[in-house]
């Protein structure tokens, strides 16, 4: 069952009438403009164990994002694909108000919205992982692990992801042709067939009750996420398409508000995706 | 105006358009020169000024000087909490069930009431912050009723009970000869009817107007069926 | 999602879908108000073969204070499939997927409630999926809007909902389940018509910005249809009035 939060962390009034004050004169607390996200930070292959992984820094928000390539049996509905599973966990370490226990629903939401921009655009070829059609594929297991909050975990859970796939290895595998046994050889690895990059885009809509003025503010900070009333993430691919949306919280969106909407994410995707090339060009040069 | 007298509305609708004097008007937002309804109910067209929605559905809010009739449902040391069919529980204080200070060495509330007693009260006070205060003591007839039958209605029928200048109320009372306490928040006590007929003649009659509140000459049509009640049972003599 | 084996032709080139419909046309939608006795209120809706049955209880308190906001009443959602709804039975367990759409839906609805009438209570909204055929979020957003009206809870407005999918690159409103597993893309929407305020948006598929507006359009068409139903639901059980007396 869904509650209207409860334990949120508190912003005083005056604080969030300051924040307001700044907002109106075109400024934010950090003294970013409007168009800028926060410097983005990442340490590639940190975990040795994990076939992938990236530690992404955006802000404060931190997430540690880490790809498992393991054996597996395909779907019934599609015997020539290897599967793609998604996972996060907000570690209570990462906040106050997160609670160890089964996932927190907007854990769960953050896992579906990286899933489906991935899946839908079919950014992993599944298919190029197979190794005998109908029994065994390679089952691609994405877990991201929220370990510091401080804003805007969707856009960083997506960098982070990105960036992990990036940095994947897939084993090669050979198969016995009397036993059909499978043996996975070592230190023999392919990169994993990625075909497009896809990366989430959040705004943050905050309303002055006041003035009834509306903001949306790119990369939304923590303070500047507490005090929003909504939030509106788009998925696009390096190609310009959109391959997710999710409109999340407890308000509503102006329809006449979409245009300006599409425009802010798309420009903030490509920023996005402009970092990742760098940050992965400069871990594999050489 | 956008909508006639009497006309049923749900949220959402217009109810009307153009320049309002007053900023607030109770279940009605003011969303740029329009005034919508926030919820099903009736639209009541006093003059150009005075328009009210009277709501069809909803759960009883209360508010102070209601006259309410409450269930006790949990015994604290120093006070009882009913349910008065409200999304907020009365709370009444050991001093109003005693009579007098309380002596929490000595008394124990458990003893003076129990679990399932009723209880017509008064709302004292109530803000929002706090739940709603009862009083039992301030006027004569209040206090835990003992005799009678209790029955439960949609409480935004309740006005239509009681009827303009308490015109059905009195219809009721005068026709059946019951002793009927009409409660603000859905609880109708009736007590020393003549007869077990009439009781049960009553309890049909409010029936009929808790299903078919908006009908015009209700009142009349009330008075009718009673009468034809009271025949067919053989209550009075008359031409049936 | 994402099966692109298009072994079935889900529509015609002259726009022809499986079930006859044309790509602008809503499935025959049915809405039943006030059918539980128990619930504060109630409501049934069918898209097509897609059946919802919501149930409201509130405001109301629940002893345990500690959840309670001091100004504004808390929503619970629960949006849950009944195990005999879809083709293959499904667990009773929440699955992912329902701990989601249980979010999605509260908060499609919390922009349309007046939480601040009643401070310190619960309002408990739930969404059961009886039978599923696409679109079960946006019939269960149409559904329990009707159930909050029917309880008596003020609404802004109502909020209406319904999906637009991608078919074979044709755009589609409405789509069943069919063409949701096929297609190449659902939109669920959900608005307060009397606003134009968006209150469920969800992209699931690819599009381009384009056929996002376009899909968007056509959503926003459809939700007009159903808002207009919505009001006569609510307003059939007091306006057919027969004679008692």
């Amino acid at each position: 069952m869904s509650m209207t939060p409860t334990n949120l962390p508190i912003i005083p009034r005056i604080r969030k009438n300051a924040i307001l004050t700044l907002l109106a004169k075109g400024t934010r607390v950090d003294e970013r403009s409007f168009e800028d996200h926060r410097a983005v930070n990442a340490e590639l292959g940190i975990i040795p164990n994990a076939n992938g992984s990236a530690l992404v820094r955006l802000g404060h928000t931190k997430i540690l994002a880490g790809v498992k390539i393991e054996l597996g049996t395909p779907f019934p509905d599609t015997p020539e694909e290897g599967n793609l599973i998604v996972n996060a966990e907000f570690l209570p370490h990462a906040s106050p108000v997160f609670e160890p226990g089964p996932p927190d629903e907007r854990a769960v939401e953050l896992s579906r919205i990286i899933d489906r921009s991935l899946r839908d655009i079919r950014a992993i070829d599944l298919s190029k992982l197979v190794i005998i059609p109908g029994r065994r594929v390679w089952n691609v297991f994405i877990d991201i692990y929220v370990i510091d909050y401080d804003g805007n975990m969707i856009d960083a859970s997506s960098i982070a992801t990105l960036l992990a796939l990036l940095n994947t290895r897939v084993p090669t595998v050979s198969i016995d042709q009397n036993t059909n046994e499978i043996n996975i050889q070592k230190n023999n690895y392919q990169p994993l067939p990625l075909t497009k990059k896809v990366v989430t885009a959040t705004l943050a809509k905050i309303t002055d009750e006041n003035t009834g003025s509306r903001y949306y503010l790119i990369d939304p900070s923590l303070e500047e996420e507490i005090i929003s009333d909504a939030l509106i993430t788009i998925a696009y691919s390096e190609d310009g398409v959109l391959t997710g949306v999710q409109k999340s919280g407890v308000s509503s969106i102006p329809r006449e508000d979409i245009p300006k909407i599409l425009e802010m994410t798309k420009k903030l995707a490509f920023k996005y995706l402009e970092k990742i090339k760098e940050i992965s060009s400069v871990s594999y040069s050489g | 105006m956008k909508v006639r007298h009497r006309e049923i509305v749900a949220p959402g609708d217009i109810i009307a358009e153009g320049e309002f004097k007053k900023k607030s008007y109770p279940n009605m937002i003011l969303y740029k020169n329009k005034l919508l309804s926030t919820i099903l109910g009736v639209v009541e067209i006093k003059s150009e000024e005075e328009l009210k929605i009277s709501p069809l559905e909803g759960s009883y809010i209360p508010q102070e000087g209601d006259l309410v009739i409450g269930i006790v449902e949990e015994i604290n040391p120093t006070y009882v909490y009913l349910d008065i069919k409200a999304p907020y529980k009365g709370v009444l204080q050991a001093s109003e069930i005693l009579g007098r200070p309380m002596n929490p060495l000595r008394d124990v509330l458990s003893d003076y009431v129990s679990i399932g007693d009723v209880f017509l009260a008064r709302v004292e006070r109530f803000d929002l912050l706090r739940d709603p205060l009862l009083t039992i003591r301030k006027e004569k007839g209040l206090g835990k009723i003992t005799e009678g039958v209790l029955i439960e209605v949609n409480p935004t029928r309740i006005p239509r009970i009681i009827g303009r200048k308490s015109s059905m109320l009195e219809t009721l009372t005068t026709e059946t000869g019951c002793d009927i306490v009409v409660c603000t928040n859905g609880r109708i006590l009736i007590r020393r009817c003549p007869t077990p007929d009439h009781e049960e003649i009553l309890i049909k009659a409010i029936r009929i107007i808790e299903s078919q509140p908006y009908i015009r000459g209700l009142t009349d049509k009330i008075k009718e069926y009673i009468a034809i009640e009271k025949v067919k049972r053989g209550l009075i003599i008359g031409s049936s | 999602m994402g099966v692109h084996k298009q072994i079935i032709r889900l529509i015609t080139e002259d726009g022809v879908r499986i079930d006859g419909r044309k790509p602008d046309q809503l499935r025959p939608i049915r809405m039943e108000v006030g059918l539980l006795k128990n619930a504060d209120g109630s409501a049934y809706v069918e898209y097509g073969n897609t059946k919802i049955l919501a149930a409201v209880y509130g405001p109301r308190d629940l002893g345990t204070k500690h959840i309670l906001l001091p100004n504004r009443a808390v929503l619970r959602c629960r949006y849950h499939m009944a195990p005999f709804s879809t083709h293959e039975r499904k667990s009773p367990a929440p699955s992912r997927r329902e701990i989601e759409l249980s979010k999605v839906i509260r908060e499609a609805l919390e922009p349309a409630i007046l939480v601040e009438n009643f401070p310190r209570t619960v309002i408990d909204i739930f969404v059961e999926v009886l039978n599923a055929d696409g679109g079960t979020r946006t019939a269960g957003v149409t559904a329990a809007s009707l159930a909050l009206a029917d309880a008596g809870i003020p609404l802004r407005d109502l909020v209406a909902g319904v999906a637009v999918g991608k078919v074979q690159g044709i755009l589609v409103l409405d789509e069943n389940e069919k063409e949701d597993m096929y297609g190449e893309a659902d939109m669920p929407v959900a608005m307060m018509p009397s606003y134009r305020e968006i209150t469920l948006l969800q992209l699931n598929g690819v599009l381009t910005e384009e056929e996002f507006n376009k899909a968007l359009e056509m959503a926003i068409e459809g939700i007009m249809k159903i808002y207009g139903m919505q009001k006569e639901a609510l307003k059939k059980k007091y306006v057919e009035y027969e004679e008692v007396l």
